[in-house]
């Protein structure tokens, strides 16, 4: 499913340049629940990015579902991206200005999926996250946990291969954390490829394989026993 | 999408519900400003275009040369039907001869002074497009004492009833209503309340006029079969006057000539340039007022622009997540297109509710009659459109452009790439608005010390507590005026009375003249008034050599002269001008009606009103004209008197109203122009200053806002509110200087322009600029206030938590 070979990834600020990835090879199954882990500015969420196509690697290849999308351009990648892949962030990245409904709403709409089709899409999903009788809601009315639901529907309205969580409880109590967890979980059970950047020991204990970054580098992997997964 | 579109645009500008009201207000007033100023463009630009034969019809005019040049928007009486009879080209002519600034007209029962009557050739609506509303217009001005009228001036004598075949007088002869037509629009440069037949004039008049080619006193119209090329024309006009003219000059022995032009009708309005002429335009004013327009909207629209750059780091987040999400650039540049879109159409709507509302008042300022219809003009709808188009297109490219461009990762971060380009411009635009500001209100000052300074300059005589009384023409009403205005004399409250042929200070005629220059007589057309012996004493200009008329002296009226200072150096008569002979009512070899000579010199005075330079006038003995009586009040209350005059003259002269005006308001009345300039230019210059106040209110909240972690620093450490606010005002103020620095030069070149169209101008000195200066800092630091208090009000650990 995803393929990276020896990517690496420099960003240059006037005349400092810094090295987030460096020769960073990794290969991960369709169906598989990966977690990664390591200090901050490990390089962590910069190789999330490049996973998730909003960035391309400064060096290295990247083969996405058999498609070579290193060398691609923006607008390939977005397409690729609004297809294949939903996000869930830290901080949720909800659009203020728009309802539950209608920002759950919007990958269909950039999909150009027909109006009515989406609207039953998105009761389903709302539904299935529990939220459903928030719909009409905008962000700023729903607690931390409701909001990242919320973003949870959004990232698999459209039922993407891939599911990419930066820190997805970074900002919600344990509570709330745990229920987050066990929806992706679930995810993952039906199919969805999951990859998932955390700090914590405890959800990465959700996934069924650990990657450690330190300094940009893979240092190492472990793989959980299936009966190890709640 | 569309829905979804306008959905979030609504949302977003509820949102930021301040930024957004300051923006839409913003736009909204200067959309207003600029289709007020569209409709008088418009106006402005349409004379004439409702005949049906616009294209195809000029004004023939004539440049008389005889001992200086008078460019006369009036030509003769014979060279209309000679021009149709010598070129094909020409398929018709119609010449209008005016019946008196205000002729007398009168039924049995009722009398007006009407504006604006004309004896016209019956080919007048061959000629030009009018619509009747009873009677036949092709044959109405066929007979000689017909008139047609005016559908309003019809409603003023006859009210609903049929008009046709019903009699008016004017000057003691009967005239027959033959049709009524519908009333003249603005638009048009012939203002008409009514039109009579040439033939009416008598004989003796047309056998004077026909064999005169110098007469001049009729504005021509010429219709052509096909829009004329006025270049060769007016080449053709010169052999024209070579074949009529030039013998005629000879047979007559006179040293001069005629050149004809001709200027098509739609170009007539702002042909301004001309003696004799009908009311005009001025194509500057109107380029002026446009760019003053245009200048609003850059102000307003910098506004907004600077409104969205400053929301842009906000707006970015929103921008990273849509593309995350898979939105493509394009999607993105129309949603904030069309958010841009539906700001500047919810301001057009609120502008022209604006419009609704200054509707009246700007009618008021333009003397033009402005109807709620007019907005809904295609042109006025079309300048509306372009408007929206234009606002929204400069200010949603920003955020459509640039913010679409950036990186999903570093846009939802909220950080916007630092290439200094975002900062720079909103610099450059901050400065345009602050130089154009301070443009429009140093011009204000500027105009406005003109005005005052053409109202307090020494006009050279006195003019004030004189009364001015219009007297009939109507010789029955004229006997009894006679000795009514001969016994006003004895009343203590009168100073003095005059009569004379016109108000001073509101123009006169010119006649020509032969005066006595190196042993010879020259020919030279000179302004003159009719006076009688008391118009130096109510007047108060000063006789500085010879005397005053006489009526003891049987021989003034034809053989005296009094003249002014400026004659005296005009005519090279330094060395002693009285006993200088002059001539008027000229015939051939040297004779004339009156030949006599100079008895007096007087100081100069200004006439004309103080646009115009000082000219040469000859004061001309009539002790009996009576068209216009100046009654000089002594100090004190004289209001009383006035409501006596009034109670005597209705009993003497029931129909005719008693019509009456002070000097000072005649006068006034000649700065009417300038003064529109200068309120117009006042209006706009607050209203500039008062956007670009929002703007300036607007982006220090917004600095304030997005600071605020540094603010709560700042006070951390120490800092005063006032210091703080320094810290993020500063380099408006500065701004504020760079902008003076630009406008002031512009100002003045600007400036000494406008001036030069005036013969007397103020100098422009360092106050009006500084003044200019003060007042926008003053207004730029009142806008803070609200913020000094904000930041003071600031708990500093609020802020320091803050993100």
């Amino acid at each position: 499913m995803i393929k990276l070979e020896n990517i690496a990834k420099r960003y240059r600020t006037d005349e400092v340049e810094t090295t987030a990835l460096q020769g960073l090879s990794l290969h991960i199954e369709e169906g598989e629940f990966v977690s990664i882990m390591g200090e901050s500015g490990c390089g962590k969420s910069t190789l999330l990015n490049i996973l998730g196509l909003l960035d391309a690697p400064s060096e290295g290849s990247y083969e996405f579902n058999n498609i070579n999308v290193t060398s691609l351009k923006e607008s390939g990648r977005a397409a690729l991206r609004k297809s294949n892949i939903g996000f869930i962030f830290q901080s949720f990245n909800l659009i203020d200005e728009l309802s539950v409904a209608e920002n759950v709403e919007l990958p269909l709409v950039y999909l150009k999926v027909p109006k009515s089709e989406r609207k039953k899409r998105v009761e389903t999903v709302l539904e299935r996250m529990g939220i459903g009788h928030r719909a009409k809601h905008f962000p700023q009315q729903l607690s931390g946990g409701q909001q990242q639901r919320v973003a949870i529907a959004r990232a698999v309205i459209n039922s993407p291969k891939v599911l990419l969580a930066d820190e997805p409880t970074g900002n919600l109590d344990s509570h709330h954390g745990n229920e987050v967890m066990e929806l992706i979980t679930q995810l993952n059970q039906e199919g969805t490829t999951v990859i998932m950047v955390t700090h914590s020991e405890h959800d990465a204990s959700f996934s069924k394989r650990t990657i450690r970054l330190l300094d940009g580098k893979v240092i190492s992997e472990n793989q959980k026993a299936p009966s190890q997964a709640i | 999408m569309l829905e979804s579109l306008f959905k979030v645009g609504i949302r977003n500008l509820l949102k930021n519900r301040i930024y957004s009201a300051i923006s839409i207000v913003g736009l909204a007033l200067s959309i207003s400003c600029c289709i007020l100023i569209a409709m008088w463009v418009f106006h402005e630009t349409s004379f004439d275009h409702h005949h049906e034969k616009a294209n195809r019809i000029a004004r023939l005019t004539s440049v008389l040369n005889m001992n200086g040049e008078i460019d006369a928007a009036v030509t003769d009486l014979p060279s209309g039907p000679q021009i149709k009879q010598d070129y094909p080209e020409v398929e018709e002519f119609v010449r209008f001869r005016s019946a008196g600034r205000q002729a007398e007209l009168s039924t049995d029962d009722k009398l007006f002074y009407q504006e604006n009557v004309w004896f016209a050739d019956s080919s007048l609506f061959d000629v030009f497009t009018y619509h009747s509303v009873q009677g036949e217009l092709a044959t109405a001005l066929n007979e000689p004492k017909s008139i047609v009228l005016t559908e309003s001036l019809k409603e003023k004598f006859f009210g609903d009833a049929d008009a046709i075949g019903e009699q008016i007088k004017i000057n003691n002869s009967y005239l027959t209503v033959t049709a009524v037509i519908e009333d003249i629009p603005e638009n048009s440069e012939i203002q008409s309340s009514a039109f009579i037949s040439m033939h009416t004039l008598p004989q003796g008049f047309f056998d004077v006029h026909n064999q005169d080619w110098f007469r001049i006193g009729f504005y021509v119209f010429l219709l052509f079969k096909e829009k004329p090329n006025v270049k060769e024309f007016d080449k053709k006009l010169i052999e024209f006057e070579k074949q009529y003219v030039q013998p005629w000059a000879e047979m007559n022995q006179l040293e001069a000539g005629l050149v004809f032009n001709i200027t098509p009708l739609k170009e007539l309005h702002f042909d301004n340039k001309r003696d004799y002429d009908l009311p005009k335009g001025d194509l500057n004013y109107v380029y002026l007022f446009s760019l003053l327009a245009l200048f609003i909207l850059i102000i307003a629209s910098i506004n907004y622009i600077n409104l969205s750059l400053a929301q842009s780091s906000k707006r970015a987040k929103e921008v990273g997540i849509r593309k995350t999400l898979g939105s493509s650039r394009s999607e993105l540049i129309v949603q904030f297109m069309s958010e841009s879109v539906l700001l500047t159409i919810i301001a057009a709507i609120v502008g022209l509710a604006f419009v609704e509302l200054l509707l009246n008042w700007f009618g008021n300022l333009t003397e033009i009659e402005f109807s709620s219809l007019d907005l809904f003009q295609p042109n006025i709808l079309l300048t509306l459109l372009l408007i929206v188009l234009l606002v929204a297109g400069l200010a949603g490219s920003y955020p459509a452009f640039v913010l679409s461009n950036f990186a999903p990762v570093t846009a939802m971060k909220g950080v916007i790439p630092k290439t200094g380009g975002i900062g720079l411009l909103r610099k450059v635009l901050i400065l345009i608005q602050f130089t154009v500001s301070l443009f429009m209100i140093t011009g204000t000052f500027l105009v406005q010390d003109q005005v005052d300074y053409m109202r307090s300059m020494n006009l050279g005589f006195d003019q004030e507590n004189i009364l001015s009384i219009r007297i009939p023409a109507d010789t029955s009403v004229n006997r009894q005026v006679g000795p009514w205005v001969e016994s006003l004399k004895d009343d203590s409250r009168v100073k003095s009375i005059t009569n004379a042929s016109l108000p001073t200070g509101g123009g006169v005629g010119e006649l020509m003249f032969r005066i006595e220059q190196n042993g010879q007589l020259s020919e030279k057309p000179i302004n003159f008034i009719y006076v009688d012996d008391q118009f130096l004493d109510v007047m108060g200009i000063e006789l500085l050599e010879g005397r005053n008329f006489s009526k003891e002296i049987q021989t003034d009226q034809q053989q005296a002269f009094i003249i002014n200072e400026r004659a005296v150096k005009q005519f090279g008569w330094q060395d002693g001008a009285l006993d200088k002979r002059m001539q008027w009512g000229l015939m051939a070899n040297n004779q004339a009606a009156n030949d006599g000579k100079v008895v007096g010199i007087v100081n100069d005075f200004h006439f004309l009103s103080m646009q115009n330079e000082l000219e040469p006038v000859v004061l001309l003995y009539s002790p009996n004209a009576r068209n216009v009586v100046n009654i000089k009040f002594n100090q004190g209350d004289y209001t009383g008197l006035i409501k006596e005059m009034e109670t005597r003259w209705v009993e003497m002269a029931p129909r005719h109203p008693f019509n009456y005006s002070f000097y000072d308001d005649i006068l006034d009345r000649n700065y009417r122009n300038e003064e529109r300039v200068s309120s117009v230019f006042s209006y706009f210059a607050v209203l500039s200053i008062c956007v670009a106040a929002l703007g300036l209110f607007a982006l220090v909240s917004f600095s304030i806002e997005t600071r605020i972690k540094e603010i709560g620093m700042r006070k951390v450490l120490g800092a005063s509110s006032l210091e703080i606010l320094w810290v993020l005002a500063k380099e408006f103020f500065v701004m504020l200087g760079i902008g003076f620095l630009i406008a002031a030069p512009i100002n003045y070149v600007f400036m000494q322009y406008w001036l030069e169209g005036f013969a007397y101008d103020v100098p422009i000195t360092p106050f009006s600029f500084l003044l200019a200066l003060c007042i926008s800092l003053a207004l730029a630091a009142s806008t803070m206030i609200y913020h000094v208090w904000k930041i003071a009000t600031t708990n500093p650990v609020y802020a320091l938590r803050y993100e």
